[in-house]
């Protein structure tokens, strides 16, 4: 599903080029459950946000379902974000200033789905999350845990085939990432293709794949036969 | 305070040099239009303020109610009641009766037109205290040909040499000797006199003066030559100015009691035909700010427009002062994390804060000299454009309070960052989103909606005001008065046997000259106020209908040829109609007025008409023969007064006009040809024909000043709003640079964030424009009934008010939310 070869990113600064990342290639397949780690500043979140759209290689190319990705134009962009990538982040990202309703809905206004059909599919989510009790509580009222499992809500209501996770669970303690670990491997085992960075060895096995990046440089990729899984 | 800490303010203020010099301009551009309005409306609040025991001067306007209802009230009132008001009410200490005359003065070097002339008496100068610059203001009228001038008219007539006991002549010859010269009435005066006589004077000379020989019988037995006050005549006609200055501690209950007794004793024929007059005290200080009534001596200002400009000077100074304090909260991200180190290191507040406002008052400072400055310039270039004589006064005392009130201003505008930065923790302070929290956003939210409320308010009023000016300019006069040029007839030979014979072959040789149409004789031109008027009118077998005010227009029978008058029905004036015939032809008004039915019945009617004035026609019957359609003969700020047009050459104060047509053929050079015609005929007079359109238009002056210093201040005002806008903007946005990256992420195009970024400045364009509407809109048609002619108020005026401020909030905004949402979202949401 993702291809990405020999992928470049620098920053240019007056006199030198500062590598982030450095001949990356990668190869994704669909239904896959891939856990990026390393060390901080190794360029894990450039990547993300490469396959993610939201920043661009230096060189390289990019491949998505065969589709050339860096030629996209603006529109196309936002029909990615709208129909096929969801995101979630260490730090949640939700609007403060809505509700847990609103935040999950955000996505499906802008997708343009009528606000009955909005109604049915977030409570869907919230039933499936068992948060139903809390739809109406704002971001700050909520734990951690509970907050990013809106942030996972947002980012799924869409059906999205790539979901992007950057250290999901890293402003998490352990019981309530070992929540938010094992739902988005039931979400990968209902076929969604998953990429996460993560610090933790534990939560990296929750994947079929590791990806070791150090100094943007792929140092070792581990596949882990017992999880992995035929794309269907 | 020590050396480093001005060091670092001076350095900060450098460092950021172009928002300090962005703020300082605006703090400048606040401060000096505030100062200028403020001078502007001291000035206009301040007319009439400055004379002797002014709190003790009053005008006495009337209030006249007519047999069918109708009140008017005008600012002038009965002749008669000036001389008796001492004698007739205790509390009275002086009065004084002006009765205006319109005068041409010359001496054979010469001469002055339009001149402010009034009949009044010796008491003038006891109710308005102006000691002579020559002769003895306690006997200003020695003898009977006694005039007293004022310093400009004597320079006028008598150049550099001393005017004191020179003589000068007036209209048809009649001559006096300057005994008198006073200093001109100041600027913030209503009243203004260029030449004083006395009615005395004016009675004994028109019983003592042989126009043949131009020469004046002197009769020292003649004690005065007043008539009596109690004759009816001079109760009837309100054409005099009545001022009167009052004993001390006196109640005006005491006066209106005393005015019953003269009601009694004098008006009683006006009561006899149901004309009911009542005499109003107006404090001289309240005139020029009250309302404009009939007959002013001078243009009133409207208080609503002073109120007005009060609204948007205060809104230009405080806008200037809270964009400028939002730069300095903006300044303060640095500012903070420079607050905090220096706590770090065990600063104490106070020199802290003492830092902050250090800058606030450095940056007013220089704000405040640079307006000081631009006003100074400004002044003159506003006091010519609203063509004061001399600049709007400033008083050094005001200077002094303003210099408080900016340097208030400025400790103020500091000590709030100060406020907000200082006290907090280090540690709050070296956080990255500390000052977005505190930046009175809420304050500020608020200011901005009425800046903007005010700004539509303003673009409102001065749409009106435009519309309006050129609603008057562009009005059908009723009236060709284009190719037409007018001149004050030729005051040399007036009266002097053969001067009509003269005058006609004058106006023979100008007609056939090529590209002239026609010339006639009138007693006033469009754009000049009708010179007779007489409420003595009615139709002879409706004798109940006096009381009204009628116009007379004399006029010669070629008025048709040059003005060419709509006729509705029956005729003009004919060659061989006799001039002091008995025909007269009525505008629609006066067939209105008379209770005639249409203007086909009009014809052959017979109307009653005498003249209560000194040079009085007494009742002549005149037959209509025909009726014209109304036309403006002032401005159309003035309704259309019922008038009389009769084939006459008597004009009242003697003052007539020679009005001529021309076309095309003329070319450009339709003055120069006629200056040489006239200085053949009338060597001795001053050459003055100008064009009657320009006349006519000059009357629209004063609105079009006004729409002009509206326009100035709107433009100022939207900017001083767009300006608070886009700082508040920037703020908004950047509180919302997380929440734009979230959206953009799930998917939010680059229009949607806009849309939303957007929104609520709409809303608060939305709130200004709800406040504003309404008050505007009251204000404008309160405004409008000062015209008897309107562009009336239109939606679309509000809307296009509404949705250029919306516009300019929109672009300004925009602006930020542009930058806003084509980041990447990536910068925003990277986890730090
Ligand atoms: N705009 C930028 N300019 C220069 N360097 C940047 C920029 N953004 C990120 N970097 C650098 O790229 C490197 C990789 O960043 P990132 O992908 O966030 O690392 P990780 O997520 O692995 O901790 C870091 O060293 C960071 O300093
Ligand atoms: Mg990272």
């Amino acid at each position: 599903m993702i291809k990405l070869s020999n992928i470049d990113r620098y920053y240019q600064s007056k006199f030198q080029r500062s590598f982030v990342l450095k001949a990356v290639n990668l190869e994704i397949q669909q239904g896959e459950f891939v856990s990026i780690m390393g060390p901080s500043g190794a360029g894990k979140s450039t990547l993300l946000n490469i396959i993610g759209l939201l920043d661009e290689p230096s060189a390289g190319t990019y491949t998505f379902l065969g589709n050339d990705m860096l030629s996209l134009t603006e529109k196309k962009k936002i029909e990615y974000h709208r129909n096929a990538i969801g995101f979630i982040f260490q730090a949640f990202h939700l609007i403060e200033e809505l509700t847990v309703y609103e935040n999950i809905e955000t996505p499906l206004v802008y997708k343009g789905v009528k606000s009955k059909e909005r109604k049915a599919m977030v409570a869907d989510l919230l039933d499936q999350f068992n948060m139903v009790a809390k739809k109406d509580l704002f971001p700050s009222q909520l734990s951690g845990g509970q907050q990013q499992l809106v942030a996972i809500a947002r980012a799924i209501i869409g059906k999205p085939m790539l979901l992007l996770a950057d250290e999901p669970t890293g402003n998490l303690h352990s019981d309530q990432g070992k929540q938010i670990m094992e739902l988005l491997s039931g979400l990968n085992k209902e076929g969604m293709t998953i990429i996460q960075v993560t610090h933790s060895e534990t939560n990296a096995m929750y994947g079929n794949r590791v990806i070791r990046l150090v100094d943007g440089i792929i140092r070792e990729e581990n596949v882990q036969p017992a999880f992995f899984i035929q794309p269907n | 305070m020590n050396t480093t800490n001005l060091k670092t303010t001076f350095r900060s203020i450098l460092n950021q040099k172009f928002s300090s010099l962005l703020s300082i301009l605006v703090l400048t551009a606040g401060m000096a239009s505030f100062m200028l309005i403020f001078f502007y409306i001291n000035y206009e609040k301040g007319f009439d303020r400055s004379w002797t025991d002014a709190d003790r001067i009053y005008r006495v306007a009337l209030s006249k109610t007519l047999p069918d209802g109708k009140v008017t009230k005008t600012a002038s009132n009965y002749v008669a009641l000036g001389w008796v008001m001492p004698d007739e009410i205790p509390g009275v200490e002086c009065s004084t009766s002006l009765w205006e005359d319109k005068v041409m003065a010359y001496t054979t070097e010469n001469y002055m037109t339009d001149v402010r002339f009034y009949w009044g008496d010796a008491s003038f100068f006891k109710v308005f205290d102006r000691p002579f610059l020559a002769g003895d203001v306690q006997n200003p009228f020695p003898t009977i040909q006694s005039m007293v001038i004022s310093e400009s008219a004597a320079r006028q007539l008598f150049g550099s040499q001393n005017a004191l006991g020179k003589s000068f002549k007036i209209n048809e010859g009649w001559e006096f000797v300057v005994s008198g010269i006073f200093p001109d009435f100041p600027e913030d005066s209503h009243v203004k006199v260029d030449i004083l006589g006395t009615c005395n004077q004016l009675f004994y000379y028109l019983g003592h003066f042989d126009n043949a020989t131009s020469s004046l019988r002197l009769d020292p037995t003649v004690k005065s030559s007043l008539p009596d006050a109690s004759q009816s005549w001079l109760w009837t006609g309100s054409d005099a100015y009545v001022y009167t200055k009052l004993k001390k501690d006196i109640s005006l209950a005491d006066i209106t009691a005393g005015f019953g007794t003269i009601y009694k004793k004098y008006t009683g024929h006006l009561l006899a035909s149901n004309q009911k007059s009542e005499f109003v005290m107006q404090p001289i200080s309240s005139i020029h700010t009250g309302p404009n009534l009939e007959h002013e001596m001078s243009a009133n200002i409207d208080s609503r427009i002073i109120s007005a400009l009060w609204v948007v000077a205060i809104l230009a100074l405080l806008m200037s002062w809270v964009i400028f304090i939002n730069f300095q909260i903006t300044q303060s991200v640095e500012r903070a994390k420079e607050v905090g180190l220096k706590k770090v290191v065990g600063a104490s507040s106070s020199s802290l804060s003492v830092q902050i406002v250090l800058q606030s008052v450095l940056m007013n400072a220089v704000g405040m000299g640079l307006a000081f400055v631009v006003f100074f310039v400004l002044r003159k270039s506003l006091s010519s454009y609203l063509d004061l004589k001399h600049l709007i006064p400033v008083e050094p005392a005001s200077l002094m309070v303003f210099l408080l009130v900016f340097l208030g201003g400025s400790v103020a505008s500091g000590l709030y960052p100060a406020f907000i930065i200082v006290p907090r923790k280090a540690q709050l302070l070296l956080s990255k989103n500390f000052v977005q929290k505190n930046d009175g956003f809420s304050l500020r939210r608020t200011l901005i909606v009425f800046q903007f409320a005010a700004s539509i308010g303003l673009l409102i009023a001065t749409s009106v005001i435009v519309r309006q000016v050129s609603f008057m300019k562009n009005k059908d006069v009723g009236l060709s008065i284009d190719q037409t040029v007018y001149s004050n007839i030729p005051l040399s030979n007036l009266k002097k046997p053969g001067s009509a014979e003269k005058l006609r072959a004058f106006m023979e040789e100008v007609n056939r000259m090529p590209g002239f149409r026609s010339s006639t004789l009138t007693s006033s031109i469009p754009g000049k106020a009708i010179t007779f008027h007489s409420n003595q009118i009615f139709p002879v077998d409706a004798p109940e209908k006096v009381g009204s005010n009628y116009g007379l227009l004399t006029v010669e029978n070629h008025f048709d040829e040059v003005y060419q008058p709509r006729l509705l029905s029956g005729r003009l004036f004919a060659e061989d109609d006799r001039a002091g015939g008995n025909l007269v032809v009525l505008n629609r008004e006066a067939c209105i007025q008379l209770g005639l039915s249409s203007p086909e019945t009009a014809i052959g009617k017979f109307i009653n008409v005498s003249v209560h004035d000194y040079i009085g026609i007494d009742k002549v019957i005149y037959q209509v023969c025909g009726v014209i359609e109304n036309f403006h003969q002032e401005s159309p700020r003035k309704a259309i007064e019922p008038l009389l047009i009769i084939n006459d050459l008597r004009w009242k104060y003697d003052v007539g006009f020679i009005s001529v047509g021309f076309n095309q053929q003329a070319g450009s050079n339709v003055l120069a040809a006629l200056k040489e015609k006239w200085e053949r005929f009338y060597p001795a007079d001053p050459f003055s024909f100008r064009f009657t359109n320009q006349t006519y238009q000059m009357q629209m002056k004063a609105d079009e000043k006004l729409a002009g210093l509206f326009s100035a201040y709107t433009g100022l005002s939207v900017l001083l709003a767009a300006l608070g806008l886009l700082g508040l903007a920037s703020n908004a946005t950047r509180k919302r640079v997380k929440e734009i990256g979230i959206r953009k992420v799930n998917g939010a195009r680059i229009s949607e964030v806009m849309v939303m970024l957007n929104r609520d400045f709409v809303v608060w364009i939305a709130m200004a424009f709800v406040i504003a509407t309404p008050i505007a809109y009251f204000a404008m048609s309160k405004w409008l009934e000062n015209y008897a002619y309107k562009a009336e108020l239109n939606w679309w005026i509000f809307a296009l008010a509404g949705l250029l401020a919306l516009g300019i909030a929109l672009l300004t905004v925009s602006w930020q939310s542009w930058k806003a949402a084509t980041r990447n979202p990536v910068e925003a949401l990277r986890y730090e």
